[in-house]
């Protein structure tokens, strides 16, 4: 059974093979993208909950797809991941909307903790979202 | 180096000095010489003038001297019969009569045949019964009526001169003999300066009075003077200025000598009074050159000196940053596939519980073999770490810093030194010491540079005491030795660039001068005292922030 849907977008192969791997045991579905571009591609509203993008890519980076990300579906949460030397990275992508930053190397107990915290306030949202529609037809029936 | 760069400084102020020295004093001996020469051409105009001047009157004096006596003659031609002068007896009344003024010698009448009629006078011996029909002047006189002979012997073997007339018939000639030494006396007065003369030559050049300066003949230049000329003439010859003028006979040159350096005594006076200020002036300017020149080369050396050092400062700190750089670029390719290696050992790690131990003959072999691999990545990655944050200080950002932190960070790199020279480091540190934005990295530049320092002045066997305190808004670090302390002298030159105490080749002389630039653009301030009871104290002050300094804007990296 799977909890939430998670994207892994990293240009690193290796990288992004053992994230799905471990993420996968941990009873997540896991997708992987190499770069922005497919991971754009990938991306449509409500198909993932969260997504562990990279700052520092070839091609578009991590902010730029986060913006993007953002504009198509708001509500899922991005959580960036920085190298050392782009912690200022991580900063900005927050400044734009991203749930949080984590800096490479993570060890999986922090990034779970992470993952499980943004796919919460995901879902808080989203709840809250229902209950105003709820609230809003009980009061204009019809 | 420093040789040829002293022998550089000191040719510069040799040639400085020079330069100076003639700009100033050049002008003056310009004007000075001209001054001279226009005050020594002044004078001898002056000389020129008054020779002139004197010449005049002598002339007028001699010609009236002259023509008063042949009046005198003329008159007594003129107002008494020729029988009159025939004896000697009224010649005698006459002679008594006009000998009063004693410029007459004698007085003598002789017929027109040449034959003497009456003398009266002192050389009648000599004189009587003489014919003097062969005379030369004789017949002038005759001729022309009147007549000055030229000085001549005569019968009487004594220098004279005489005047002679002929009544308008030619019947007889009346002559007297001039008083040669009333005549020279005439001549006495013209004499202008100790070494000046004033004589009479006649047409050949030859004495007709006797020199002031004993002179027996003219020399050739002065036979040159004699040409016919109107009027007064000046000549310039060497040292000798020449006034001549023709008397009115024709026949005698009064010539006025004038020994030019005896009359320059004021033009001598001007020379040494301007001698003497030019030497004075000079020695003035060469003084002024001397120590001009001085505060310039000394002024260019410390300006050579502290850009050199700026130069080295700035090398220095680009090469850090390089190192950094480098290290940085280094650490961050190897931290990559360490972190790959990470996450590969940790899937095998979560992966291997779900294995049957019991089909696994050596599952405790992984374990451990897992275990020691996470080991020793993560100590690389902990050196990789570690250059990372090195490089991280080196772009001297500025960061919220903890100078106690600094303080006992720096000492870990000197603990082992101080050990080994059985040196007690005492700490005193604030604890509730505030943190303030600053360079972090720079802070410990200058903190190792004093401690290192300190560990060396005190050499073996002694104390360090680091204190750090809150002063109002500044926060201060004191370190303290009881070393030798700081020799007045050196504490002047203690923060200037290659400055140093240490041995040759052990110090640059950059520390303390490095350290004092970096307090200084931290916006802090650094001094150097002697403890009353010994030693010497380095009082570091940097003030507290809680911001940065708006023009360090954070560099992203």
């Amino acid at each position: 059974m799977t909890r939430y849907n998670v994207l892994v977008v990293d240009d690193e192969q290796d990288f992004r093979d053992i994230m799905v791997k471990k993420l996968q045991k941990r009873n997540l579905q896991c997708d992987a993208a190499e770069d922005g571009e497919v991971a754009l591609q990938m991306f449509k509203p409500g198909k993932y909950d969260v997504v562990l993008l990279d700052v520092k890519m070839p091609g578009r980076d991590g902010i730029e797809i986060l913006k993007e990300m953002k504009k198509i579906a708001p509500l899922t949460e991005v959580v960036m991941l920085t190298g050392h030397a782009s912690v200022e990275s991580g900063i900005d992508g927050m400044k734009y909307g991203a749930f949080d930053y984590l800096m490479k190397p993570m060890d999986m107990e922090r990034l779970m903790e992470k993952l499980d915290a943004a796919h919460e306030r995901k879902r808080v949202q989203e709840e809250k979202i229902e209950m105003a529609q709820i609230k809003r037809h009980m009061v204009m029936p019809g | 180096m420093g040789d040829h760069k002293s022998s550089y400084y000191k040719k510069l102020r040799k040639l400085l000095t020079a330069i100076f020295f003639l700009c100033g004093i050049l002008p003056i001996l310009i004007i000075a010489s001209t001054s001279i020469y226009n005050s020594r051409q002044v004078a001898i105009q002056d000389i020129e003038v008054t020779a002139s001047q004197v010449i005049t009157h002598r002339h007028d004096v001699i010609n009236n001297f002259l023509k008063h006596q042949v009046d005198l003659l003329s008159t007594l031609i003129s107002l008494y019969d020729a029988e009159h002068f025939n004896t000697v007896e009224t010649l005698n009344e006459l002679f008594l009569a006009i000998s009063q003024s004693g410029s007459i010698v004698d007085l003598q009448t002789i017929a027109a045949t040449g034959e003497q009629l009456a003398y009266v006078g002192p050389y009648r011996e000599q004189v009587i019964g003489k014919n003097y029909h062969d005379q030369e002047w004789f017949n002038e006189v005759l001729v022309r009526g009147v007549y000055v002979s030229d000085i001549f012997s005569g019968y009487r073997n004594l220098p004279h001169f005489v005047v002679a007339l002929t009544d308008p018939l030619k019947s007889y000639v009346l002559r007297t003999t001039i008083n040669s030494s009333v005549f020279n006396s005439l001549l006495h007065s013209a004499q202008i300066g100790a070494h000046g003369d004033a004589f009479i030559v006649n047409t050949s050049g030859e004495l007709q009075t006797p020199s002031l300066q004993h002179l027996e003949s003219l020399n050739a230049q002065e036979h040159q003077l004699l040409r016919h000329h109107t009027g007064t003439q000046i000549t310039r010859i060497q040292d000798q200025l020449y006034a001549t003028t023709w008397l009115n006979t024709q026949n005698w040159l009064l010539m006025l000598k004038v020994h030019i350096p005896d009359m320059l005594d004021s033009y001598q006076e001007h020379l040494h009074r301007t001698i003497v200020i030019i030497v004075i002036t000079a020695s003035v300017f060469l003084i002024t050159a001397f120590f001009l020149s001085h505060f310039i080369v000394s002024h260019i050396a410390r300006a050579d000196r502290e850009s050199t050092a700026m130069d080295q400062q700035m090398a220095h700190i680009e090469k850090m940053a390089n190192i950094g750089r480098l290290a940085a670029g280094v650490a961050h390719e190897i931290n990559n596939p360490l972190q790959m290696i990470l996450a590969q050992v940790g899937w095998l790690e979560e992966l291997l519980p779900e294995e049957d131990p019991a089909s696994l003959k050596n599952h405790q072999e992984y374990l451990s073999t897992i275990a020691k691999i996470k080991h020793h990545v993560e100590r690389a990655a902990v050196i990789t770490h570690r250059l990372l944050g090195f490089a991280r200080k080196i772009s001297a950002e500025q960061e919220q810093v903890q100078c106690n932190d600094v303080v006992l960070e720096t000492l870990s790199f000197l603990e082992k030194e101080a050990q080994h020279n059985n040196i007690t480091i005492t700490l005193n540190l604030d604890n509730n010491l505030p943190v303030t934005m600053t360079e972090a990295h720079r802070l410990q530049q200058v903190l190792l540079n004093l401690f290192d320092n300190a560990l060396d002045a005190v050499g073996q066997d002694g104390t360090v005491t680091i204190s750090t305190s809150v002063q109002e808004d500044d926060i201060s670090i004191k370190v303290e030795d009881n070393g030798p302390g700081i020799d007045h002298k050196v504490m002047q030159q203690i923060w200037d660039p290659f400055f140093t105490t240490k041995e040759q080749g052990k110090g640059t002389g950059l520390g303390l001068s490095i350290s004092q630039n970096i307090i200084r653009t931290m916006g802090g301030a650094i001094t150097a005292d002697n403890k009353t009871e010994g030693g010497a104290v380095f009082t570091v002050t940097i003030p507290i922030r809680q911001t940065t300094l708006p023009n360090q804007e954070r560099r992203p990296q």
